[in-house]
């Protein structure tokens, strides 16, 4: 049970790009890695072309520790399983705000998979980056609570 | 109403209403152009006009408009739009007969934020000479789930946008659950409940009763709600408006040629389109402090500026309520209630029609029809000529505030012509 992940069913794989590419990749590899301006510092993300502190458009991809905090998240019915009592079982969409980041803060959207049930989340909790693979060495950056 | 504590425009208060056109706080040429003409189609539910096709509704609805004015199809000159309208107007100027099309523009971006910057392209057309009679129209036909075309587009399978890479592989599929994520934050800030959400339904189905329009005219009590359908939670099924199908449209001219039309002319005092630092489309990397916002605060600073008024002036307030979370946080951005106390503040009764600041009185989205805030424009139209199914006394001042969207969203302020 321990294994599973509490993940949306049958969404659509990302398009690997040269803007996010290096995303994917480190996330296979269990790293949290976002886009930094080469001339600023600053990172960013969703993936940009240029930067919102300083306008340069010369970006580097930067590892980060992969460890955040919980800043919204909503529970969504996944219709495609069984109840769960009264209600429909749930995915959970997170935002985290990430740490070790240079510039206002990151945050990303995303998943905590090991998250079930309401009671599972709240805002502020500490969470970590956990891969979740959708083609050949490239992965979700997903992420789990950490004890 | 109570003189609120929102935000102000560069930390200084707007001159109040009596000062008004003595003290401009910017030069924006207040009272440039009025609304002469309101019209709409039929309303149905999602799809049922799948066959009729996006220009004749549009069409239907500028007849409608055109006739409330006092005007003839043909005088029509110029078209604006939003929200990626693809109803082209070189195509419904032939339909009309326009003689002469002098002016069109669409602004970009979905969702519900685009309506103020239609509003802004007719008033400037008007105001600088580019056109004489201009009709911002919304046309709608949801053959496909909006929600489906802005999380990814695509089924099961499926390649996606770039633009929808980090949001749709997480299952970040529809546009209630973007409410819901800003819900969830203001919950957290602020103490916000689900039972402040269910007063935003309640009022709104509670005016539809009296208008004949409207989509839902049963009321719907808090049990009701909370017993309804989870669709992306905190928020379930009568937290959410139903997409529908018709059209809107409105008639710009300016004051002079008002005064030969039908309707006494209810004016633009000012209109806004300004959008918020880093809002992109509806970004989970906003600034920290308007996360929990429908990113309208810089939007409401330039509008009270423009218009020499502040929020206190305002009488009936008509925002986007695609979901109920929308209204609470335009309490909010539009400086009706502090940031943070819009949930008490509804809980007291504030937003019914009875209440210090109306909102929506004649049902909203969640309530009437879903044209992407088109139809809130026509009831502050109904407001200002005294002619509304819930008609707020004295009202002299409306507000129109976007919902959550692409930047720039905006907002509009009308007033009693003549």
């Amino acid at each position: 049970m321990t294994d599973r992940l509490n993940r949306p069913a049958d969404m659509p794989d990302p398009v690997v790009a040269p803007i996010n590419e290096g995303m994917w990749r480190a996330a296979a590899g269990g790293q949290l890695a976002v886009q930094r301006c080469q001339d600023c510092g600053a990172h960013r993300y969703p993936p940009g072309d240029g930067c919102y502190r300083c306008s340069s458009c010369r970006w580097e991809w930067s590892m980060l520790p992969g460890t955040g905090v919980v800043y919204s998240y909503v529970w969504i019915p996944d219709r495609s399983r069984a109840a769960a009592g009264d209600e429909a079982a749930c995915y959970n969409v997170v935002i985290v705000t990430l740490d070790g980041t240079e510039g206002e803060p990151v945050r990303i959207l995303s998943n905590v998979v090991n998250a079930w049930g309401p009671r599972d989340l709240r805002v502020g909790q500490v969470v970590e980056v956990v891969g979740v693979p959708f083609a050949d060495s490239m992965a979700l950056p997903c992420f789990r609570t950490v004890a | 109403m109570p003189d609120c504590a929102g935000p102000r425009p560069g930390g200084d208060d707007p001159p109040s209403k009596s000062a008004r056109g003595a003290s401009s706080a910017s030069s924006f040429p207040r009272d440039a152009a009025c609304i002469v003409g309101i019209g709409h189609s039929a309303y149905g539910k999602r799809g049922e006009f799948r066959d009729v096709g996006l220009p004749r509704l549009a069409l239907d609805a500028i007849h409608d408009a055109c006739s409330d004015a006092g005007l003839e199809a043909r005088d029509i000159d110029g078209f604006t739009g939003y929200c990626d309208d693809v109803t082209a107007p070189s195509d419904l100027a032939v339909s009309l007969g326009t003689s002469e099309l002098r002016y069109t523009a669409l602004v970009w971006g979905g969702r519900g934020s685009g309506l103020p910057g239609a509003v802004a392209n007719a008033y400037a057309a008007v105001a600088a000479g580019l056109a004489d009679y201009v009709v911002v129209v919304r046309s709608l036909i949801q053959t496909s789930r909006l929600g489906q075309s802005m999380a990814a587009g695509v089924g099961p399978g499926d390649a996606i946008p770039l633009s929808a890479s980090y949001t749709a592989p997480f299952g970040m599929a529809l546009p209630p659950a973007i409410y819901a994520m800003k819900a969830r934050r203001h919950m957290s800030l602020y103490g916000t409940t689900t039972e402040h959400f269910a007063e935003v339904a309640i009022n709104a189905r509670r005016n539809a009763v009296n208008n004949p329009h409207a989509r839902f005219r049963t009321e719907i009590t808090v049990e009701e709600h909370h017993a309804s359908r989870l669709i992306a939670d905190p928020l379930r099924l009568f937290d959410c408006c139903m997409e529908s199908d018709g059209a809107a449209a409105v008639i710009v001219t300016s004051p002079d040629r008002a005064a030969d039309l039908r309707q006494q002319p209810v004016s633009i005092r000012a209109v806004s389109m300004t959008g918020e630092y880093k809002w992109a489309s509806v970004s989970f990397n906003t600034a920290d402090e308007v996360y929990a916002s429908t990113g309208h605060r810089r939007a409401a600073r330039d509008l009270y500026a423009r218009a020499g008024l502040r929020p206190g002036d305002v009488d009936v307030a008509l925002f986007y309520d695609a979901f109920t979370p929308s209204v609470l946080m335009s309490l909010e951005d539009w400086g009706l209630c502090p940031i943070g106390e819009s949930g008490p503040f509804v809980a007291e009764g504030n937003i019914r029609r009875e209440g210090s600041i109306p909102v929506n009185p004649h049902g909203g989205h969640l309530a009437e029809v879903y044209l992407h805030g088109s139809t809130h424009l026509l009831e502050g139209v109904r407001q200002l000529r005294g002619t509304s199914c819930n008609q707020i006394a004295d009202a002299d001042v409306v507000l129109y505030g976007s919902g959550v969207g692409a930047a720039p969203g905006g907002g509009i302020l009308l007033c009693r012509g003549g």
